[in-house]
């Protein structure tokens, strides 16, 4: 009887202790010109950081082993969203493809669509096509390395515009300082097709949260956010140089699309649910602009 | 730190507030370099990024330009030095840095056009935008120490405190620069601080009474 207890006791530990003991183990590091690039594979994930602490929320990209259609992050479902707003896009473009988890999930959704992906560091382009399989093969795909807002500066010249358009440029700390402005914001609304659409992942968790809000409302207008009750950082803006169209106008694609994306674990109803026209920031809060944008102060 | 003259005339005061002014001023400068250094960064980060490489370019630049300056400056302190120039090299700077105030962006923006490749793109608005007023506030060190210097025994000690007030003035410009002033100005804003900070420091040198020709004998010590 005591042998049992003790084996029992044993399995107990060795369940609970296992999935720990092989917690965080770092695939690949690499260092690039802008931080260090580790892959990290834990508990049936594989993800992208910047950091080698083992937070999951410092983690730039996640996909699990082994269902990789599945989305990780809430931020990746919040921008799923997308879909309500967008009717057959032509033309898209992501600013910060990361390990391109998302632009992995337009593909699907938008077989039609083009899509272009911009990526700083050359290092993560290159983890984006070894784990997390991403590829830009054929002619509706481009991938630049290059700065963001210098490459919205040189499309604006080419006079090329777009259907969509995600903002998703992060460091190792938070969206760059020069990325977070008035005049970028005009620069990419710039590049929007008329009706076009912005979306742009961003946290709701800080003193920032208020002067970026501001920044988006002086810019466009009116904005709708996303983010979901019982999650407190991520929330996703969107955007238009038009018109938005009315939140239950929205229903009709959430329904549309929850087949779909329920592949990728999204529930598009809680999205739907999860959208918000409410001024919930300082509308007194200074904006951000070239001129002053301590961001990374005021976070 | 005080500062005191040893000689065997009487303590030349008017020397000893020399020094005085010659060590703010110099500090002050040192604070306002790495001001423009730092903010260096913002202007051209819309046009360029704020990749490793645009730092690079300003870093160079910076560096270069200084480099120059305190070959000019030394050059200039040969003749007849005096407080009045000293202080002529402090307006000339304030006022090199005027279109640096008034159109860095468009400068910043015609470069972008001209050049794609980023790297070279922010090299050359370095360049056009800081060479001058930089090679200018780095003839103020070298001339700084001809003014403080007595004798040849003491110099190296004299242009080594120099150096530490001129330094220390650079530490306090980087940080109080990028962790306060940036979030309590706006850039523009503290970029025309540099400017009339250097046009009110040039004008108060300028106007320094002339010191006594014996204070060429004076030596300075650090007590």
């Amino acid at each position: 009887m005591n042998k049992l207890l003790f084996a029992l006791c044993a399995a107990f530990i060795v369940l609970c202790v296992a999935p720990m003991d092989g917690e965080a183990k770092i695939v690949e590091e690499e260092r690039s010109l802008y931080q260090n690039v580790y892959i990290v594979k834990e508990v049936g994930l594989t993800c992208m950081r910047f950091r080698k602490k083992s937070h999951n929320d410092l983690s730039q990209s996640c996909i699990f082993d082994e269902r990789p259609k599945e989305l990780v992050f809430d931020y990746y479902k919040l921008a799923m969203g997308a879909t309500f707003f967008l009717d057959d896009p032509k033309d898209m473009l992501v600013i910060g493809l990361g390990g391109g988890v998302l632009v992995n999930r337009y593909k699907e959704v938008y077989p039609n669509a083009n899509i272009v992906s911009v990526e700083i560091d050359d290092v993560v382009a290159d983890m984006a096509k070894k784990y997390f399989g991403y590829t830009d093969d054929g002619e509706q795909y481009e991938t630049h390395v290059r700065d963001g807002r210098v490459f919205v500066k040189r499309e604006l010249r080419k006079d090329r515009r777009y259907d969509f358009i995600l903002l998703d440029a992060f460091n190792s700390d938070y969206i760059p300082e020069h990325m977070m402005t008035k005049e970028y914001l005009e620069e990419v609304k710039g590049l929007l097709k008329p009706g076009g659409i912005i979306m742009a992942n961003t946290f709701s968790s800080s003193a920032l949260f208020h002067h970026e809000s501001e920044t988006y409302h002086q810019v466009f207008g009116d904005l709708y956010q996303i983010h979901f009750e019982d999650e407190k950082t991520n929330r996703v803006i969107v955007v238009s140089n038009d018109k938005l169209p009315e939140i239950k106008e929205l229903l009709k694609k959430a329904n549309h699309y929850k087949p779909l994306l329920s592949e990728y674990g999204v529930d598009t109803l809680r999205v739907f649910d999860a959208i918000s026209d409410e001024v919930n920031w300082d509308t007194d809060a200074k904006i951000l602009t070239d001129q002053y944008s301590p961001a990374n102060l005021l976070k | 730190m005080r500062i005191r003259l040893l000689s065997g005339e009487p303590i030349n005061s008017i020397t000893q507030s020399m020094n005085t002014l010659v060590l703010i001023c110099a500090f002050i400068m040192g604070f306002s370099i790495m001001t423009v250094e730092l903010l260096g960064g913002k202007i051209l980060s819309p046009y360029f990024g704020g990749s490793v490489y645009v730092w690079g370019s300003i870093i160079t630049v910076f560096m270069l330009a200084l480099s120059i300056g305190y070959l000019l400056g030394g050059k200039l302190s040969l003749k007849e030095p005096n407080t009045r120039k000293y202080g002529v090299i402090f307006i000339a700077a304030s006022l090199t840095t005027l279109p640096l105030d008034i159109w860095h962006s468009e400068l910043s923006d015609w470069v972008f056009m001209q050049i794609e490749d980023p790297r070279y793109g922010s090299l050359v608005s370095s360049v056009i935008l800081f060479l001058i007023p930089t090679t200018i506030m780095g003839m103020v060190a070298p001339y700084s120490v001809r003014l403080l210097v007595a004798n040849a025994e003491s110099s190296g000690q004299t242009a080594g405190f120099l150096y530490f007030v001129s330094t220390l003035g650079s530490a306090l410009g980087t940080i109080m620069t990028s962790f306060y002033l940036v979030l309590w100005f706006e850039l523009d804003s503290i970029l025309y601080g540099v400017t009339i900070v250097l046009a009110i420091v040039g004008i108060i040198a300028m106007l320094f009474p002339k010191p006594l020709p014996k204070a060429e004998k004076a030596e300075l010590i650090n007590e």
